[in-house]
C-alpha cells in the first residue's frame, strides 16, 4: 500500500470555491482547507454564503481566501472546483448550476433528496465531462473499510445499528430543523448509516421507517431493511438520546462490532482488530484514514487529486445513489414512531398530526 | 392562553411542551438557549425561540406576546441562582401576566425536621451547593417578583421522575453496567412526583387565581420508597433486586464531582477556576468524572442523604388551594416510564413491559 501524500505531487494547486458557510464549513472543512492549503493542495479559496458575515468569517481564517459576492459570481468565478456545503435542499438546484459552468463538485451529504434528481446530475457530469463527487466521508474510515471486506467475504444474518445522542450540532437557527431544509435526522445521520449498509450489502428490497415527527421534524426514527438473502437491518437513529452500541453485525461465523466507524475500531467475536491496524481504500492502493478528521482531509485530497488527474475518485456520486434511492423510500413510507408514554388523548392528538403530515405529503 | 416554556429541552420543559401541545392545553412556546437544543420540541409545529436566560433584554423579547411563562430551566450555579430573577424582570418588562417557577423540595435539605412545610423558614446552610443554590434562586425570584409587581407561584416538586428523568436513565445505566447500587436498602422516603403530575400542578397554578404569590410542595399520592422507584427499571432490564448494591449510609463521601462543587462555592476558588485554562477546566472535569467509574465504596454524599430520607412532604396546601390530586396513579408511572426506557435504547425485555 502507498503511503499517504502529505504534500501534493503536482502543481499548479487546484482554485476551488466553498458554497455555503454555515456549521460544517465551520466545523470541518476550515481545517482539512488549511492543511491542504499548507501541503500545496489548494491555491486561492473563495467563499460564498447568502449571509456574507459568515462567507467572511471562513474566508478571513484561510489564507489566499477572498468572498464570492454573489451566486452569479460563483458561477462565472475562475474556481475549478466548487464544494457544496449548503442546506440538503439547495443541493440539487445548486449542483447542476456549478456543472452546467463548467466546474467539478464535491456536494456534501445527502447528495440529493431524491434518486431521479441524483440520476439527472450524474448525467450531467458525465456529458460534460466533469467530476461529481458525493461527500460520504465515512467510507473513507479505514474500520468501514475493513467492515466492507468482512460483509463480502460472508454474508450477514442481522445488522443492528444504534446511532444517536443528545443534537449538539452547532446550528445557526432553529430554521435548520424546518422540514423543508432537508435537515431531518433520516438525511443527517440516516444518510451516512443507509448509505454504509447499502454499499456493504447492496440495495435492500424491503424498506420501512417510522419516525416521530408530528408537524416539525424527528428527533428520533426507526429504519427496517430486508435483502433478498433474508438479512435484515434494525437502525435506530435519535437528536434526544445517547443511543449506546453503534454497529453490531451477526453472521453465522460470530458477531462483528463497531462503535463508531470514524473513531473507534472493529471488533471481531469481543476481540480487538490490532489498534493500529491499516486497511485500504477499495479499489485504491492507499490507506484509509484512522479518525474522523483524517477520512475528512483524506476525501477532499481525493477530490482535488482526481481533479487534476492524478487519481480516480472514490466516491462518485453514482455509487451513492442507491443509498439516496433507499432513504427517500423510507420516507415517503414513514409511519408515526408512537410514544408509549403519552396519554390517549395526546396519542390521538399525535396520530392526527401526523395523518395531516402525510396527507399534505402524498398530494 | 400562550405559554412561555424556558428549558424546553429539559426533562421536565420537554414534557410540558409535548403534553400541553398535545392536548391543546396552550398554545406552547418554547423556549431554549441554543438553536440546536430546539430539536426535540420542534418534532412538532413549534415557533421555538431562542434566549438565553441570564439575559434579561433578549429573555424579555422571547416573552413578548406570552401570558404566562415556565421557569423549567435547570443548569450550573450561575443559571440556578440568577435566572429566576432575570426571568422576573424579563416577564415584567414585557408584560408576561404570571412567573410559574420550578423550585424544588431541596430548599428544605433532605433531612428535614418533621413538620416542615411551606411556611417553614429556609435554612441557610445546606450539606449540597445544588440546595443552597435553589434558595438563592427562589428568594431572588420572591425579591424580584415584589419589586416589579410581577405575579408569581413558586412549586417545589420531589423527586421528578418518568420519561426522560436523569433519576431514571442513570439509575438504568447502571444496571446496564452492572454497577447499580442504592442506600440503606432503599426504604428511604423517596418524595416523588411522575413528571406528568407536576405538569398538572403547572396548569393548576396557571389557573387558580389564589395560587398567586404561594408556593407549594407538590409530590405523588402514593408513599413511595427508592425500591418502590427503581425495582421496576430493575425488572425491565432482566435484573433482580437483590442483584443491585446495598451501601451503608453512614460512611458518606463527597464524590470528585461533589468537592469541585463545593470549591466553586468560594467565590475566590471561583475568580481562580475562571482564569485557568478551558483545557485545564476540561481535564478537571474528565478527571471528577472518571473518578465516579464503577460501584463506589460509599455512596456519594447526595445519594446517601436522599435514601436516608425519613420526612414524607406534606401536599396539604396544594390539595387545598390549587386542587390538586395527581392524575397518574403510580403503577401507571412506573408502565410509561418503563414504556420509555425501551424507546430510549435501553434492552429492556419485551415480556417484562408486558408483564408492567
Amino acid at each position: 500500500m502507498k503511503q499517504r501524500e502529505t504534500h501534493a505531487p503536482w502543481t499548479p494547486p487546484v482554485n476551488l470555491v466553498l458554497v455555503g458557510c454555515g456549521a460544517v464549513a465551520r466545523t470541518y472543512y476550515l481545517p482539512a482547507l488549511e492543511r491542504l492549503f499548507a501541503g500545496g493542495w489548494l491555491g486561492a479559496t473563495r467563499t460564498f454564503d447568502p449571509n456574507p458575515t459568515r462567507a467572511s468569517e471562513i474566508a478571513s481564517q484561510l489564507p489566499a481566501a477572498s468572498i464570492a459576492e454573489s451566486w452569479d459570481d460563483v458561477l462565472e468565478g475562475p474556481d475549478e472546483l466548487a464544494i457544496v456545503a449548503s442546506p440538503p435542499a439547495a443541493h440539487a438546484d445548486q449542483v447542476r448550476a456549478l456543472l452546467e459552468h463548467g466546474k467539478h463538485v464535491l456536494c456534501e451529504k445527502p447528495f440529493t433528496l431524491d434518486r431521479e434528481a441524483g440520476e439527472r446530475l450524474v448525467g450531467l457530469a458525465r456529458e460534460r465531462g466533469l467530476l461529481c463527487a458525493a461527500g460520504m466521508v465515512r467510507r473513507f474510515s479505514r474500520s468501514a473499510c475493513l467492515m466492507r471486506q468482512l460483509l463480502s467475504e460472508e454474508r450477514p444474518t442481522r445488522v443492528v445499528w444504534r446511532e444517536g445522542s443528545p443534537f449538539r450540532w452547532p446550528v445557526d437557527s432553529t430554521a435548520y430543523f424546518a422540514p423543508e431544509a432537508g435537515n431531518q435526522l433520516i438525511w443527517d445521520v440516516g444518510s451516512h448509516v443507509v448509505d454504509a449498509l447499502v454499499w456493504w450489502l447492496g440495495v435492500p428490497h424491503e424498506v420501512s421507517c417510522r419516525d416521530d415527527a408530528m408537524g416539525g421534524t424527528a428527533a428520533n426514527c426507526v429504519i427496517a431493511l430486508e435483502w433478498p438473502d433474508g438479512c435484515s437491518a434494525d437502525v435506530r437513529l435519535s437528536r434526544e438520546y445517547d443511543l449506546a452500541g453503534g454497529l453490531v453485525v451477526e453472521g453465522r461465523s460470530g458477531v462483528n462490532a463497531c462503535r463508531d466507524l470514524t473513531e473507534a475500531g472493529v471488533f471481531r467475536n469481543s476481540t480487538e482488530a490490532a489498534p493500529d491496524f491499516e486497511q485500504a481504500i477499495p479499489g485504491a492502493d492507499a490507506p484509509a484514514g484512522r479518525d474522523f478528521a483524517d477520512c475528512f482531509e483524506l476525501q477532499l485530497q481525493n477530490v482535488v487529486a482526481a481533479v487534476r488527474g492524478a487519481a480516480p475518485l472514490w466516491v462518485p456520486a453514482e455509487d451513492v445513489l442507491d443509498g439516496v434511492g433507499t432513504l427517500a423510500r423510507a420516507q415517503a413510507e414513514s409511519r408515526l414512531l408512537e410514544s408509549p408514554w403519552l396519554g390517549r388523548d395526546e396519542l390521538e392528538t399525535a396520530r392526527a398530526l401526523r395523518a395531516r403530515v402525510e396527507a399534505v405529503a402524498s398530494r | 392562553m400562550r405559554v412561555a416554556v424556558i428549558g424546553a429541552n429539559g426533562f421536565i420543559g420537554s414534557r410540558l411542551v409535548e403534553q400541553w401541545h398535545l392536548e391543546g392545553r396552550a398554545d406552547v412556546v418554547p423556549i431554549v438557549r441554543r438553536p440546536e437544543a430546539a430539536a426535540p420540541a420542534l418534532r412538532f409545529e413549534l415557533g421555538c425561540r431562542v434566549a438565553d436566560a441570564l439575559d434579561e433584554r433578549e429573555l424579555a423579547r422571547a416573552l413578548d406576546g406570552c401570558d404566562a411563562v415556565v421557569h423549567a430551566a435547570a443548569g450550573p450555579r450561575r443559571l440556578v441562582t440568577q435566572s429566576p430573577a432575570c426571568v422576573a424582570r424579563a416577564a415584567a418588562r414585557a408584560g408576561t401576566g404570571v412567573v410559574i417557577y420550578l423550585s424544588s423540595m431541596a430548599v428544605h435539605g433532605w433531612h428535614a425536621a418533621p413538620g416542615t412545610d411551606e411556611k417553614s423558614p429556609l435554612a441557610r446552610r445546606h450539606s449540597l451547593p445544588y440546595d443552597r443554590w435553589k434558595v438563592l434562586g427562589e428568594k431572588a425570584l420572591r425579591r424580584t417578583c415584589l419589586e416589579t409587581g410581577t405575579r408569581f407561584v413558586i412549586l417545589r416538586p420531589g423527586i421528578v421522575y418518568g420519561p426522560r428523568s436523569q433519576w431514571t436513565a442513570a439509575f438504568a445505566q447502571s444496571v446496564v453496567q452492572g454497577r447499580a447500587y442504592v442506600v440503606a436498602g432503599g426504604r428511604g422516603v423517596c418524595n416523588a412526583i411522575y413528571v406528568d403530575n407536576l405538569v398538572h400542578a403547572v396548569g393548576l397554578a396557571l389557573d387558580r387565581q389564589e395560587a398567586v404569590g404561594e408556593t407549594f410542595l407538590v409530590s405523588d399520592d402514593e408513599a413511595i420508597t427508592w425500591q418502590m422507584l427503581y425495582e421496576p427499571v430493575c425488572r425491565a432490564l432482566g435484573q433482580c433486586w437483590d442483584a443491585v448494591a446495598d451501601l451503608d449510609p453512614r460512611t458518606p463521601r463527597r464524590t470528585s464531582r461533589e468537592r469541585l462543587l463545593e470549591l466553586k462555592e468560594n467565590p475566590a476558588a471561583r475568580r481562580v477556576l475562571a482564569r485557568a485554562p478551558r483545557a485545564l477546566r476540561n481535564s478537571a472535569r474528565r478527571l471528577a468524572a472518571a473518578g465516579e467509574a464503577g460501584l463506589p465504596p460509599s455512596p456519594p454524599l447526595e445519594t446517601s442523604l436522599l435514601q436516608t430520607c425519613d420526612y414524607r412532604f406534606p401536599t396539604t396546601k396544594a390539595r387545598r388551594v390549587l386542587g390538586f390530586e395527581p392524575p397518574v396513579p403510580f403503577d401507571e408511572a412506573c408502565r410509561r416510564t418503563v414504556e420509555w426506557l425501551g424507546f430510549a435504547g435501553f434492552p429492556v425485555d419485551a415480556s417484562t413491559q408486558e408483564a408492567a
